[in-house]
């Protein structure tokens, strides 16, 4: 709802607000676990699961260092983005393998699609992504070329 | 593992053409192939003893399938298992009727997939939606992301960015889709060397899975059953998992997948495994195979992680002819995503299967590998985290 849209607009996409909500600490801080028993880590978080390493069960928050290299880089600009991305591209989509050797998929902002080669350093950063359902803007992570 | 107590075999089956325009409800649509493929082998809806419906939930809202399909059939009482696990939903559906079937539990049942890719809801999620969404989707990256970097890293890691291999392989895509009534692009005049090599979308669009609308059914019986029936084809089904999030495939600390990055799909291998373990054979004496190639580096992964060749090694052994029709392992003779067309749920799995029926009955025309007596068809779900294999072998 909004001023201009005044009635309710279902999306049925898959995150409600709640969920948004719920979820923030992994977009922010790209939040984790690790498993208490084996050491192994793990993005997206598994609190309450099972470690798929060693079976332990104990898995705790872990927070990555913001700081890895682009692994490989994909120019997007073929049209079909994500609801709320409309006006995005061209971006430039990249895995990061992260300095504790986790894997992300992201984008480099400020490249305009540009590719990035691979090992490039680069950092996490916050940007403004979309707005949700309710008008509330989501933010969480990105990356930037690091000096 | 041999968990099944009897053969199964594939005794019929029929699909939806490729159509512009269908402005059928879903129910109309599923139900087509399905009185098709009984007409054919004179038996009715009741005569199926247990029916697994695949379908996409993007695109049907209604709460639950399984009572509009056993009502569109005619007011089943036998169980109608519903499914709904993305591109390889038709391989999960198989995969239970299978072994339904192989337990000795029913003796005859079908198995239907279809999707309306038209109907997803809403279109701007068509194919876009995330894998594992609070930290994808709910970050503006979809299928379409996942898919094209995987193609970037395979290109990057095995020195392909020239395209040459890739638009090889898409050329033999388009090659038999133009001798199957079947595919999609049936119709259109072949792609020429340029437009393959084309960067951009341009190149992108003649060399990436062409979207289609499909419904297909796969009647399966038991051994003693199938007899009755010309022509069955023995059937065996491997089904396999992977982590959902993409950042995961990097060397998940799990053994079949701790060597393994986003070039590889070790999920595909394990279920290949398990199929060919049921089947009492091995990859070196498949005729020909059916593999999911939304690009041409989706099917160079397929192929390698069948253990058809070496990781990278499938490019080269594209380049020198030998995924065609006499080359030394025929692959994607319906013309594969790109030429046959992707429909997602409703046929990625099925249509193969289809083709591997024609191929082992030798009625594939143009397309006929000499001598077809086994087939292998894979599909996989959500960017490699479902994989189907199924090996089929001549019983007649
Ligand atoms: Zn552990």
């Amino acid at each position: 709802m909004s001023n201009e849209f005044p009635e309710m607009i279902p999306r049925t996409e898959c995150h409600s607000t709640r969920r948004t909500y719920r979820t923030k600490d992994s977009r922010y801080h790209m939040k984790g676990s690790y498993c208490t028993d084996c050491g192994e880590k793990y993005f997206p978080p598994r609190q309450g699961l099972r470690c798929p390493n060693c079976g332990g069960r104990d898995l705790q928050d872990y927070y990555p260092p913001k700081r890895g290299e682009v692994l490989t880089s994909w120019k997007d600009d073929v049209g079909y983005p994500a609801t709320g991305y409309t006006d995005f591209p061209p971006r430039t989509i990249v895995v990061v393998k992260l300095d504790d050797g986790l894997h992300i998929i992201s984008e480099v902002v400020e490249m305009e699609g540009e590719l990035v080669e691979k090992g490039t350093p680069v950092k996490m950063v916050i940007r403004k992504h979309k707005r949700e359902d309710t008008g509330n803007w989501v933010y969480g992570y990105k990356f930037a070329l690091a000096e | 593992m041999k968990d099944t107590s009897r053969q199964v075999a594939v005794i019929g089956y029929a699909m939806t053409k490729p159509k512009a325009k269908d402005f059928r409800d879903y129910r109309q649509y599923a139900a087509e192939p399905v009185f098709a493929a009984l007409d054919e082998l004179g038996l009715k809806p009741e005569d199926m003893e247990v029916w697994t419906v695949a379908y996409n939930e993007r695109t049907v809202p209604d709460a639950a399938i399984s009572p509009h399909m056993a009502d569109a059939l005619g007011g089943l009482n036998a169980p109608v298992i519903p499914t709904s696990t993305a591109c390889a939903g038709g391989g999960v559906g198989t995969f239970s009727l299978y072994n339904y079937i192989a337990s000795g539990r029913y003796d005859i049942g079908a198995s239907v997939s279809f999707s309306q890719t038209d109907l997803f809801y809403p279109m701007e999620t068509a194919s876009a939606a995330g894998n594992f969404t609070d930290v994808d989707y709910a970050l503006g990256l979809t299928h379409f992301h996942y898919s094209f970097l995987r193609e970037a890293y395979y290109q990057q890691e095995y020195g392909t960015q020239d395209l040459r291999a890739d638009a090889q392989w898409a050329w033999q895509d388009h090659w038999y889709a133009r001798r199957n009534p079947e595919a999609v692009r049936y119709h259109s005049p072949m792609p020429t060397d340029d437009t393959l090599k084309a960067g951009g979308i341009q190149g992108m669009r003649i060399r990436s899975a062409a979207g289609r609308s499909q419904a297909c059914v796969l009647i399966m019986a038991s051994e003693d059953v199938a007899r009755e029936y010309d022509l069955p084809v023995y059937i065996d089904i491997g089904l396999a998992n992977r982590p959902a999030y993409m950042g995961a495939h990097f060397h998940y600390p799990h053994p079949d997948h701790r060597e393994c990055d986003i070039s590889h799909q070790p999920g595909t291998g394990v279920a290949a495994r398990r199929a060919l373990e049921l089947a009492e054979t091995k990859v070196d004496d498949i005729d020909v195979f059916q593999v999911h190639d939304l690009t041409p580096s989706d099917g160079f992964m397929q192929m390698e992680s069948l253990g058809v060749a070496k990781p990278g090694e499938m490019p080269r052994l594209a380049l020198e002819g030998e995924t065609a029709v006499k080359g030394r392992f025929p692959t994607n003779t319906d013309g594969g995503a790109i030429g046959f067309g992707h429909s997602s749920v409703g046929g990625d799995f099925h249509s193969k299967v289809i083709e591997n029926m024609k191929q082992i009955r030798g009625q594939a025309g143009e397309r006929q590998v000499d001598g077809a007596e086994t087939a292998l068809a894979q599909a996989y779900g959500t960017h490699q985290s479902i994989d189907a294999v199924a090996i089929m072998r001549r019983c007649f």
